[in-house]
């Protein structure tokens, strides 16, 4: 019975650690962008990148008004299936999954709009 | 290992690019006795976000990107600390900045950012335009008019920073190239591209926290001081001797 216990939490480690991809840090894309407390007329594009950092993206439109896109995950820009370096491998998975990937994390995206003179107009 | 690998891909990215020679010893020393003006050009404007996830049957690597358009005038500050190295070089070298107005910079530089850059985009002008020409009439005629005789621009590859798997450090990495013109003959005299790749303390931060917070306060520091690095870092490349316009200790 012991022996049966120990080879479940064996297992449980191996999925566990199978499962969690081990880094050593992270980007800090935030997946609560959209959520703060900012309110148009007043807060400031500073106030907002101060908050939650630089945007993925960024458009200027004919009023010269900015347009900020967050997006609330990273995407996958790599995988490689049984090896121990990834450098924008895209070769066991298909291209798919990355686009797939891609479209998720721009699908997801939170706006927020500067006037000219750098004051949020509104987001979300 | 991955570092290896890293450095192969930064050479996979690189190769196929026209390579600009170093300056010969006679132009170097002509360089080293006129005035240059320095002009660097930041095409990019984003950081790069790498991520590597180890899952024991795959290894994955995410991304995102962090635009500082607009937020942040780098063109105008890393043209100041270029002109700045370039000057403890001993040439009589002044950002472009101090020349123009940011205005009449655009303009006039407008035509040669697509053909000064890393960027991969169609040479414009045939293949191997950038070392066989010169920068545009205008430009030319503006910086000849305000007394200057060389124009070094320089561009990069922009900013990346790779969070890595396995205990790996994360890692950050960058590619500048030089180009330096003589404006009285109007030609490309040499250049050269000077790499950085080397692991970062994240001191327990995020990427973006680290790089980003405080009105970029971190990544302001982080590449300013890298590039000052790249003029003074022996038996590394400096980015004198590199051009040529220093000799290797």
């Amino acid at each position: 019975m012991s022996s049966m216990k120990r080879c479940g939490a064996a297992l449980l480690v191996t999925a566990v650690v199978m499962l969690s991809g081990c880094s050593t840090g992270s980007i800090g894309v935030r997946s609560d962008v959209g959520s703060q407390p900012f309110e148009a007329g007043k807060t400031t594009r500073t106030d907002v990148v101060n908050k939650i950092g630089l945007p993925q993206n960024v458009e200027k439109d004919d009023a010269g008004n900015d347009h900020y896109f967050y997006e609330r995950s990273a995407h996958l820009t790599g995988m490689c299936l049984g090896c121990g370096v990834v450098g924008n491998t895209n070769g066991a998975i298909p291209a798919a999954a990355i686009e797939h990937s891609k479209a998720k994390a721009k699908k997801n995206v939170v706006e927020f709009v500067f006037n000219p003179e750098g004051t949020l107009i509104n987001g979300q | 290992m991955t570092r290896l690998f890293a450095a192969f891909g930064l050479v996979l990215m690189l190769a196929g690019c026209a390579a600009v020679p170093k300056l010969s010893a006679s132009d170097a020393d002509r360089v080293q006795g006129g005035r240059s003006a320095v002009l660097f050009v930041d095409d990019v404007a984003q950081i790069n976000y790498l991520q590597d996830k180890y899952y024991v049957l795959a290894v994955t690597q995410e991304g995102s990107t962090s635009v500082y358009k607009g937020i942040w005038n780098s063109s105008k500050d890393l043209s100041a600390v270029n002109a700045d190295e370039f000057s403890k070089l001993g040439l009589k070298a002044k950002s472009a900045y101090e020349i123009f107005s940011e205005q009449d910079l655009a303009r006039l530089t407008q035509q040669d950012k697509i053909r000064f850059t890393m960027q991969s985009r169609p040479p414009v002008g045939g293949a191997g335009a950038p070392a066989a020409q010169g920068v545009a009439p205008e430009l030319r005629q503006a910086l000849l008019d305000k007394g200057q005789d060389y124009l070094i621009w320089a561009s990069w590859s922009g900013y990346t920073l790779h969070i890595q798997t396995l205990g790996l450090p994360p890692n950050e990495q960058f590619q500048l190239r030089y180009w330096i013109v003589d404006l009285k003959q109007n030609k490309v005299l040499g250049g050269g591209d000077v790499g950085w790749l080397h692991s970062v303390d994240l001191a327990g931060q995020t990427g973006k926290d680290f790089l980003e917070k405080d009105n970029l306060a971190g990544f302001r520091a982080q590449v300013e001081k890298q590039i000052r690095a790249r003029f003074k870092d022996p038996p590394k490349p400096t980015v004198g001797t590199v051009l040529g316009l220093k000799e290797p200790a």
